[in-house]
């Protein structure tokens, strides 16, 4: 397969290659080149000795031993040859081990040799002069070392580019990262589409799986509508029914019936407060899809709205209930007012319903740093704090108590409150009796 | 009174039957919604009960071409659909009532008479109780335990408009609004009037509920 890392590979090795190839043509190029000036070098000694072999010999000796000196301190491991005619006739061979034609090209276990022939004007004196090309030179450390050398001091170069390369390149997918990680759970709606080309394919891919993950959201939201919606008509059923067998029993019978027939009419009454408070859950959620309006609206007269709506449950229990907005507390909010009014009107039933006889509830709005502080405070039994974060599971009830109820309440006052960008908490109530549930709005909607 | 009764579920449809007979009314039973028209055409209805979820078609069908008909049917829906649009739309199609199920046998039977008696152009509710307290409207009358009260005018719109809403919660602003003479728009001003209207009714009817209103109980 065509992938990235193939192409670095590719290159990496053509790299190496050239890198090689390019080594060995310069270490031949300059082995050449120095050999042609010591050849030179040599010729012109030997025409100062006037052409006199008994002059010449020391002189080649003595050009040999400093040679193999250099040699040896440069760590050099190549051969040379040297080799003298006077009038035509061989004079000096400073290998004479060595055949009479050397490799001009490498081949296997011999190594390639450059050499270079010059005569004196006279043409009696010829100096050839030929030189092995050291190869293995860029094998050994010092080789490898200056071959890899110009690499190692590039790399900044090359890094500074690839670190600006990669901070704009990957600019565009920090900000779609930042706009989902910004988003609330709820909020499922596609991304707009990136300028970029190369990106929208990511923006496509995650659209697609939010559209997903919303239709399935939704399924399971309209399973459940349906499953709340399907036992209402069973419910109805056995309410109507027994109606019927009550009416139809007679007094004597009645009397004696009283109390399972109260049974079945509160059985069927907590399973129709269940089923509502289900389907009121799922209104209190928030939906994506559908832009409600959410009208401005004066906190205070809503709160007021919530509490006269509730007051006749408590004054029939014959509790006090009161409310008190902070003088400064009059503003306005937007407010998606379904699930904010159910939100409170959970509070104050829990409130309504915890509460002993001739209680008192207080319902006291105040301005907050960003937005309104609404308490509903009781004088019941009060909750545990550590199971005050527990209450707002759905279906769980405070072990031992008598109160009937769903154990969805605060479930959807939590789910409410949120809807409206406000945030629920329960504390000890006042003078250390019962409990304050307290919503804080910031006005925020979802 | 004969009413007719559009219901697809059977056991709902049994068991209202019987109360209906029980209370000594004719029902007649439909579980569809497609002979319904024709029924309503060859015989007369007092009434008719409207389920919304029928097996041929919505129960809102039935309703609308009834309404287009121009026949003046009272017209209660019971439907297990709770939702305030659901709610509105039964009344916009000209439902005279809407009864969410699971509901309550007497509730629904008085809701029955009341659509009935309102079809048949009785006179508006005008006699209010609550407690041992009886207000008469019309006459513009007020007793307290047999005993007549005497109440000035705003006071006595102040008690009806409390009483019409009994055990309501009627904030001030309401009150203000619905009761008191325009330009007595003062706050003071209501709670005079209640501290007097309070004086003469006595104790225990008007509750006060700080910070919100006043209601009247209408059992106490």
């Amino acid at each position: 397969m065509f992938s990235f890392a193939g192409v670095i590979v590719s290159v990496a090795i053509i790299g190496v290659l050239w890198m090689f190839y390019e080594a060995k043509v310069t270490q031949r190029t300059r082995t050449f080149s120095e050999n042609k000036a010591h050849t030179l070098n040599i010729l012109s000694h030997l025409v100062d000795t006037g052409a006199r072999p008994e002059r010449m010999l020391p002189a080649l000796a003595a050009v040999e031993v400093n040679r193999e000196r250099m040699f040896k301190e440069l760590d050099y491991h190549s051969r040379v040859r040297v080799r003298v005619w006077l009038d035509g006739r061989l004079l000096y061979n400073s290998m004479p081990e060595l055949p009479d034609v050397l490799p001009e090209v490498a081949a296997r276990g011999a190594y390639a040799w450059v050499g270079w022939t010059a005569h004196d004007a006279a043409n009696r004196i010829v100096v050839e002069r030929r030189h092995e090309v050291d190869d293995e030179w860029m094998l050994t450390i010092w080789g490898v070392s200056f071959l890899l050398s110009s690499t190692f001091f590039s790399l900044p170069l090359l890094l500074i580019p690839a670190w600006l390369i990669v901070g704009i390149g990957l600019r565009p997918l920090r900000s779609i990262a930042s706009s989902i990680a910004q988003r609330t759970d709820a909020d499922l709606t596609p991304l707009p589409d990136s300028k970029y080309k190369e990106l929208s394919p990511l923006v496509v891919a995650i659209n697609g799986l939010m559209h997903r993950l919303s239709q399935r959201i939704e399924h399971e939201h309209e399973f459940l509508t349906d499953a709340a919606h399907e036992l209402k008509t069973p419910l109805a059923a056995i309410q109507i029914n027994a109606h019927v067998l009550m009416s139809r029993a007679g007094a004597e019978m009645a009397e004696r019936c009283a109390e399972p027939a109260a049974g079945l009419r509160s059985g069927v009454a907590r399973a129709t407060h269940t089923v509502h408070q289900l389907l009121a859950l799922e209104r209190a959620r928030a939906e994506p899809q559908v832009a409600q309006a959410c009208p401005l609206t004066n906190v205070a007269d809503f709160v007021r709205e919530r509490v006269a709506t509730a007051a006749h449950l408590a004054v029939q229990r014959n509790i006090e209930i009161e409310f008190d907005a902070a003088p400064d507390a009059g503003g306005a909010l937007p407010l998606h007012l379904e699930s904010m009014a159910s939100a409170v009107d959970n509070l104050i039933s829990n409130a309504i319903k915890y509460s002993p006889q001739d209680g008192r509830i207080t319902v006291r709005l105040t301005r907050a740093a960003s937005g309104y502080r609404l308490a509903i405070c009781d004088g019941g039994p009060g909750i545990a704090p550590d199971l005050r974060d527990k209450v707002f599971e759905r279906f769980y009830r405070v072990p031992g108590q008598e109160q009937l109820g769903s154990g969805l309440g605060l479930a959807i006052a939590e789910r409410g409150a949120a809807r409206n960008g406000g945030t629920i908490s329960l504390e000890d109530g006042e003078h250390g009796r019962g409990v304050c549930a307290t919503i804080v709005l910031t006005g925020a909607v979802g | 009174m004969k009413i007719l009764m559009i219901e697809d579920d059977l056991a709902i449809g049994q068991a209202l039957l019987s109360v209906f007979q029980d209370e000594g009314h004719t029902a007649v039973w439909l579980r569809l919604a497609q002979g319904a028209a024709a029924r309503m055409r060859s015989e007369s209805f007092d009434a008719v009960v409207l389920d919304l979820g029928l097996p041929d078609g919505d129960g809102t069908d039935v309703l609308r071409a009834l309404r287009d008909e121009g026949v003046r049917l009272p017209v209660l829906i019971i439907s297990a659909r709770d939702s305030l649009q659901d709610r509105l739309k039964g009344f916009d199609l000209g439902a005279d009532d809407y009864l969410i199920k699971p509901f309550e046998i007497p509730e629904l039977l008085v809701r029955l008479r009341a659509i009935v008696r309102r079809s048949h152009g009785a006179l508006e509710e005008n006699l209010w109780v609550a407690g041992d307290i009886e207000l008469d409207e019309n006459r513009m009358l007020v007793t307290r335990a047999g005993q007549s009260v005497t109440l000035s005018k705003t006071e006595f719109a102040l008690l009806l408009t409390l009483m019409k809403q009994a055990n309501r919660v009627l904030t001030r602003v309401e009150l203000e609004r619905r009761a008191l003479p325009s330009g007595e728009g003062q706050s003071q001003t209501l709670d005079v009037h209640i501290f007097n209207l309070r004086k003469k009714v006595g104790d225990g009817v008007i509750r006060t509920v700080r910070g919100v209103g006043y209601m009247v109980q209408r059992d106490v």
